[in-house]
């Protein structure tokens, strides 16, 4: 007697740069954008591979990863809230300011909520105290302003715009 | 994969900009370039307060973080305005008409409450009698003239304010403004939004005003004497008002008294003084009698026995006393302020001390040595800024 398959228990993502990753439900579940394929009814999770051609192996990988670790350390108790933060310390080391701005945008696009709000208090802690110019050249913003228009903001304003760290 | 960050949907740089705790922090954001200037709400709703500046006129600013005096540029003029009043970023500006101007010098934005001449005791008002252009009634039924200077100067001793009174807030109908008022500072006046003037709270020879301060949905005033009048001007047709009286321990004898709330702890503060005289600095022989602090006692009410009782210590907690909404802050919330110090300005102005002139006492007090150290905010030369109002603490706020 053929045995019936056993249900698969992963879900398929592919980024644009590489194979395919497994992830469980619980994480994928995370990831609201790919919570709306899983929950097509035409969607088969055995065989349906989910494209996600705006993410990047790196970055599905890193997403993954963080939801892994903070999915298994919900305890409060201090030494888990200890390791956590050293988690999320090295989590940052490793990442360049391209690198985060990626992920923040890869983040965005997979709309999970707890990266999103931690890579968003990254950039906010990294952007605190510095200049406009920093934070343009972090985020690669062209400075569209008139030199008569950033001179009346300046102004207008001054003391936010004195005293400030430049890079 | 590069990517264009100028793309990023507006929602996260708002959930960036939300993250912030200084207000200067999000200015920055906003003159990145004009998309992001048009996608960061102008009035950000998500501040807590900031730690105060020094108005030292419409023109320019102390800074605490660097010590430095920013030029402020407002459209507004510098002389023959008194600030008598500064609750949550607005300024309370007095001059030589009736009006009551707010101004919030971060936006700019200005509203006005009901004219000084709409207070119960101003008998009639008009610019034709000049040298007495108000008439004044007093709790004993007489009447006395006072002038256009007379008025700005004296009549108002302080109006603070419930709330930020911007409309860009949704809970702005709640907003009341609540004057010690009349010459001998014996009235209590209050004005609700939308109303047209103003009303008393209480005016009785009695009591001598010293302070007021909003907390919770009620303003508590002060005397010089400890005693507490706590006003209700919501909820009911006519306001409430429950004063009582308190037992002082010896130490209280200040010459100014500051109210203010740290958490649930009312402090009364007391600032004392001492006269003396100033030789001019450029070697003039002229003397000038002049007022300066010499120190602070911090009383905290205990209600279970209606008894103020010094306390030694502030902990991570400092004041910002003057003409102000007195205002307590976590001096660890800041970079730029000390712990268990009290900054402090000099709103006791000419005419209430008849003799003092123009020298500043602006400073820091610390609790834990009793020093005082002075704020670096004028020149040198200290008479430079005659003219100018007396200095004020203002929280910015962008609402």
């Amino acid at each position: 007697m053929a045995k019936t398959p056993e249900p698969k228990r992963t879900i398929s993502l592919k980024p644009c740069d590489g194979d395919v990753i497994e992830v469980s439900p619980m994480i994928a579940k995370q990831m609201q954008t790919i919570q709306s394929f899983i929950e097509d009814d035409s969607f088969i999770a055995t065989t349906t591979i989910i494209p996600l051609p705006n993410v990047t192996a790196f970055q599905l990988s890193k997403i993954i990863d963080y939801l892994n670790y903070h999915s298994n350390s919900k305890a409060v108790a201090d030494n888990v809230k200890e390791s956590t933060k050293k988690f999320d310390e090295e989590f940052l080391k490793e990442l360049e300011h391209d690198k985060l701005k990626e992920l923040l945008h890869a983040a965005n696009y997979l709309n999970v909520k707890e990266v999103l709000d931690f890579l968003c208090q990254a950039v906010a802690d990294l952007i605190q105290d510095k200049s406009v110019k920093f934070v343009r050249k972090f985020f690669g913003v062209v400075n569209d302003y008139s030199v008569e228009e950033e001179e009346d903001i300046r102004r207008t304003h001054a003391w936010a715009f004195e005293g400030v760290e430049e890079d | 994969m590069s990517v264009e960050w100028i793309e990023l949907p507006s929602e996260i740089l708002e959930s960036i900009s939300k993250l912030f705790s200084f207000y200067t922090d999000y200015l920055r954001l906003r003159a990145v370039c004009h998309s992001w200037r048009s996608s960061l709400p102008k009035n950000p709703l998500h501040f807590p307060p900031q730690l105060p500046c020094l108005m030292l006129s419409p023109r320019a600013f102390f800074h605490l973080p660097n010590h430095k005096t920013h030029l402020l540029n407002l459209p507004e003029p510098s002389n023959g305005i008194r600030y008598c009043g500064s609750s949550h970023g607005w300024l309370v500006i007095l001059d030589d008409s009736p009006n009551v101007r707010l101004l919030n010098p971060v936006t700019r934005e200005t509203l006005h409450l009901p004219r000084v001449n709409t207070f119960p005791d101003v008998v009639s008002f008009s610019y034709s009698n000049i040298g007495r252009e108000y008439l004044v009634a007093n709790p004993r039924g007489g009447v006395h003239a006072l002038n256009l200077n007379q008025m700005r100067n004296c009549y108002v001793k302080k109006i603070v304010l419930s709330s930020s009174p911007s409309p860009c807030l949704q809970n702005c109908d709640n907003f009341a403004a609540f004057a010690i008022v009349g010459k001998g500072q014996h009235s209590l006046g209050f004005c609700k939004k939308g109303h047209d003037s103003w009303g008393f709270v209480i005016s009785d020879e009695m009591y001598c005003w010293e302070d007021v301060v909003y907390q919770n949905g009620l303003f508590y005033a002060v005397t010089k004497e400890g005693t507490i009048a706590v006003c209700d001007i919501y909820g009911y047709e006519s306001p409430q008002v429950t004063v009582i009286q308190t037992t002082t321990p010896f130490e209280f004898c200040g010459d100014i008294y500051y109210v203010v709330f740290s958490g649930v702890d009312m402090l009364l503060v007391a600032r004392n003084l001492e006269q003396e005289f100033d030789n001019n600095d450029d070697g003039g022989d002229e003397c000038n009698l002049v007022y300066r602090t010499v120190g602070f006692d911090v009383f905290k009410m205990n209600w279970s026995e209606m008894k103020w009782e010094k306390i030694e210590s502030l902990g991570d907690r400092v004041l910002f006393l003057g003409g102000n909404s007195s205002l307590c802050l976590i001096a660890s919330d800041f970079v730029g302020c000390l712990k268990d110090c009290i900054y402090f300005t000099d709103d006791y102005s000419d005419s209430n001390y008849d003799d003092a002139c123009g020298k500043h006492d602006v400073g820091v007090f610390s609790l834990w040595d009793q020093s005082i150290e002075l704020l670096p905010c004028y020149p040198r030369n200290s008479y430079s800024r005659l003219g100018w109002p007396l200095p004020i603490w203002v929280s910015p706020n962008p609402c």
